[in-house]
């Protein structure tokens, strides 16, 4: 009996010790975090105001009609988009740019996305020269109108949405892409934005993302976002803050030292033969967008070539979030499934290594340690925490005054947003919608980052369980 | 597990005085910005019959009258704006009526005022609204303050004011050499700006790429793309031969499209050129100047081994008349069973195809009868594909 106890008391020891050295870990983990989201958050501020005199005095509208803005390739993949192509494909034909085509790439739908968009614009089949820079799944057909000289069509097998931008990269003629979600809307001046940040830096500037803002609850006519308005469901409000808080607290930071990881698929400019260099879109799995940003900075480091990847917060493409559960849910799996592919793929070879500067001494240490383990710090935090009040290792006034410290410092971080937000783009008119935002920052904190944490695990499981599919997807118009 | 909880919390109480300090900007924020919003709309209704007055009298002989009105700060502010966008807007008489109009309200003193004493935000925002203004005497303090300016998006701001208030080329050349000390290569913004000064910008660009420099030689090249005038031709001929690509291949480009003529040793070397984009530009430029004289160089051009530029002669012998078509179904019809042959053939037969839609222009339809003449005694086929009635 003396011996049980003595061994369990060995075990209680031992667990206290390992909960000990568990807790110093996670209390300087959570230290190493928070500074660095402090540090890309105060270099998002210090940002704003050039950024914002940029914005303010450039003319935009002159820049649109100039014969010397840079002709630009819009790439559409879609896949099943008969609810919105139409309505899209019009929009991104009436944009204040002077050069530029269309290219729609229909990845073998199994709705009516190919015929409506043949019938809607008349196209007909032709043979164009096509270069072959990037291997694809076989193309059905190319189409075209003489009356709508902007716009190209490509029917092609089934390859992903990867794949279907290769395809639209090998028909291109321009020497600049531009990768548009076909559920999303350009604002009609937002490639002229874009392209006034590439001309400033055209050798270095490998790519530009743009802004993606929310569309649900705005009222959209012939295409173009009329009445702005913060959404008026919980999912997509919730999705709201968390996209201002990334886009304009972490990438405008990100991208004054040279670090983004990723252009949103969304919306993005990239150099067409920095792409082909590097061998296009990689295929098969989702997350390609971050992939071929990591994919760039990894050539243009090892071949020496001075580069940039900028951010253009005022050029923005208007998307629509998830509104339901399931459908966030399988979004958020797939891009913790992506986020994983890319670290283990070209992530784990590049950190921590000063060939690859900032992006692999900063980035990628913080993307991997903070980002892509971050549910297994989580989970193991919440076990231990269940550990110290079993093993009566700390008391209730600790543990809420560690929660709160942990509330207020993220939640500074959200109001950093917003007043980036306000000072250079306020875009949403009423006081009501900051009250809004205000409140949804806060709501963020109970249960929906918790549930964004499990949302990624699952989606490692899925990774290791080898699915790597696209998932839910359900389209509805845009005035829903 | 040692906790200092004092310490945890006194860094609780920082961090909530911070969270409410920044609430509080950024309230502060919204409700600064949705009052300008608010005196900008009120401030729109009240000046509404002015600037219809304005835009009545802009063409007229008279000077502008002052807005019966006096303005505070945020309404001459609005004012700028407005005053701005019609400065944009005209040329000529009457946007120098709109500029002596700010002049006469004192718009012009209080920016070069604000240039010379104001923060470094302020001096940005004077040099923008000097610049929207067109005014000269601005233009020695501007280069000033580009002088010792880093490379960001301020520096262009500054650059397109001095090119707006330039009062000769001299001022706008100094500009140029300031801003290329940063050069990233951003040749077509800085073209697009000198295209805001008020001198002959043609002059300037052939000025440029006689010089030495590279920078100032893709300067002017940029800035000739759009002219056509035969001039330019000659201008650029000698940089046909530069070792650098980029420079050969827009010298090329700008040749091609402003020469009303092209020598035939010319001809030769450009389809002689390694780069087929070369190839393909020099063939359409035979087809569009209509260079029957040619069309034994087109033929061989059908053979090239680029797609690009085989595909650009077929089309272009398409347009030298009948003596063009007669050649290309001859090359079709000789290099039949090969790749590029079955190409030509299907090529022709699309081409058919397309005109024979059109039989309501004369062109066309003389084009289509043409093709279809020579296609059925060439390629030996019996009966017409399509007909026109």
């Amino acid at each position: 009996m003396r011996m049980l106890e003595y061994y369990l008391q060995q075990i209680l020891n031992f667990l206290r010790d390992f909960l000990l050295g568990y807790g110093y870990f996670a209390m300087y983990y959570a230290l190493a975090i928070t500074f660095i989201y402090f540090l890309i958050f105060a270099l998002s501020i210090r940002h704003t105001s050039p950024l914002q005199r940029g914005i303010q005095y450039n003319r935009v509208q002159k820049l649109s009609g100039s014969e010397h803005v840079p002709p630009v390739s819009l790439l559409v993949p879609a896949y099943n988009e008969e609810l919105m192509i139409k309505e899209n494909v019009r929009s991104l034909l009436a944009l204040n740019y002077p050069e530029y085509e269309v290219i729609v790439v229909n990845d073998g739908s199994k709705d009516e996305t190919a015929q409506l968009l043949i019938e809607e614009f008349q196209l007909k089949e032709i043979k164009p020269f096509v270069s072959n820079n990037i291997k694809t799944e076989r193309v059905r057909g190319y189409y075209h109108n003489p009356e709508y000289p902007n716009l190209y069509f490509i029917d092609k097998e089934n390859g992903g949405k990867a794949d279907s931008l290769n395809a639209g990269i090998n028909l291109s003629r321009h020497p600049l892409i531009s990768t548009i979600d076909a559920d999303s809307l350009l604002e009609k001046d937002a490639l002229t934005r874009i392209a006034r940040v590439y001309m400033e830096n055209p050798e270095e500037t490998v790519a530009v993302g743009g802004n993606v803002r929310i569309v649900n609850s705005c009222t959209v006519e012939d295409g173009i976002v009329k009445n702005i308005q913060f959404p008026k469901q919980w999912w997509p409000a919730l999705q709201n803050v968390e996209y201002i808080k990334a886009f304009l607290g972490g990438r405008i930071g990100w991208s004054s030292v040279n670090g983004l990881i990723i252009v949103s698929g969304a919306f993005g400019v990239f150099q067409k033969d920095k792409v082909i260099a590097v061998g296009g879109y990689r295929g098969g799995y989702p997350g390609e967008d971050m992939n071929i940003v990591i994919k760039l900075h990894r050539y243009c480091l090892e071949n020496k070539i001075p580069y940039q990847v900028a951010f253009c917060p005022d050029a923005v493409c208007w998307t629509q979030a998830p509104d339901t559960y399931r459908i966030l849910s399988s979004q958020r799996m797939r891009w913790g499934r992506g986020n994983l592919k890319n670290m283990i793929e070209e992530g784990i070879h590049m950190v921590f290594r000063p060939r690859y500067k900032v992006f692999g001494l900063l980035t990628l240490p913080y993307n991997i340690l903070f980002e892509t383990l971050n549910p297994y710090f989580r989970l193991s935090g919440l076990i231990a925490m269940i550990g110290y009040w079993l093993l009566n290792m700390a008391d209730w006034k600790t543990v809420a005054v560690f929660m709160l410290v942990n509330f207020f410092s993220c939640f500074i971080l959200s109001l950093g947003a917003l007043f980036i937000e306000e000072k250079a783009f306020s875009r949403y008119p009423k006081l009501s919608d900051l009250n809004k935002m205000m409140l949804y920052s806060f709501l963020m904190f109970l249960g929906y980052r918790q549930v964004g944490v499990l949302w990624r695990f699952l989606g490692h499981i899925d990774f290791f369980r080898n699915n790597n599919s696209w998932g839910t997807m359900v389209r509805t118009n845009f005035n829903k | 597990m040692y906790i200092n909880i004092e310490v945890a919390i006194r860094f609780l109480y920082v961090l909530i005085v911070l969270n409410v300090a920044f609430a509080v900007v950024v309230y502060a924020m919204k409700i600064k910005n949705l009052k300008r919003t608010r005196t900008e709309r009120r401030f729109e209704v009240k000046i509404k019959d002015y600037l219809t007055y304005i835009l009545i009298h802009i063409e007229g002989k008279e000077p502008l009258n002052l807005p019966p009105f006096p303005l505070n700060k945020a309404e001459q502010k609005a004012m700028q704006e407005r005053l701005n966008d019609i400065i944009e807007s005209f040329t000529g008489t009457a946007r120098e009526k709109c500029m002596e109009l700010c002049r006469r309200l004192g718009l012009v003193q209080d920016h070069l005022d604000r240039l010379k004493k104001g923060s470094y935000s302020v001096k940005i925002d004077a040099a923008y609204h000097l610049g929207c203004m067109r005014v000269q005497e601005a233009v020695p303090a501007l280069l000033k303050l580009l002088q010792t300016h880093k490379r960001n998006s301020s520096l262009f701001v500054i650059a397109r004011s001095i090119a707006k208030c330039a009062r000769d080329e001299q001022d706008v050349q100094e500009m140029v050499q300031i801003v290329l000390r940063h050069n990233k290569g951003f040749y077509d913004l800085l073209v697009d700006m000198i295209k805001e000064a008020d001198i002959d910008h043609g002059a300037l660009f052939a000025e440029f790429i006689q010089r030495e420099s590279h920078e100032f030689i893709q300067i002017g090249l940029c800035g000739l793309k759009d002219y056509t005038e035969p001039t330019v031709a000659s201008t650029v001929y000698r940089l046909i031969e530069s070792p650098d690509r980029t420079i050969q291949y827009k010298a090329m480009e700008i040749y091609l499209k402003s020469v009303h003529f092209i020598p035939r040793n010319v001809v030769q070397k450009l389809l002689r050129h390694p780069m087929d984009e070369v190839r393909v530009l020099t063939v359409q430029a035979i087809a569009d100047l209509k260079l029957a004289r040619y069309i034994d160089v087109m033929r061989s051009a059908l053979l090239d081994e680029s797609k690009r530029v085989s595909d650009a002669s077929a089309k272009g012998l398409l347009l030298l008349g009948e003596g063009g078509i007669a050649q290309l179904c001859e090359v079709a019809a000789e290099a039949r069973g090969s790749e590029r042959g079955e190409y030509l053939h299907m090529l022709i037969e699309e081409q058919i195809k397309s005109l024979s839609l059109q039989p309501h222009d004369l062109d066309q339809l003389t084009r289509y009868n043409s093709l279809v003449y020579h296609y059925e005694k060439t390629l030996g086929k019996n009966k017409r594909i399509y007909r026109v009635v």
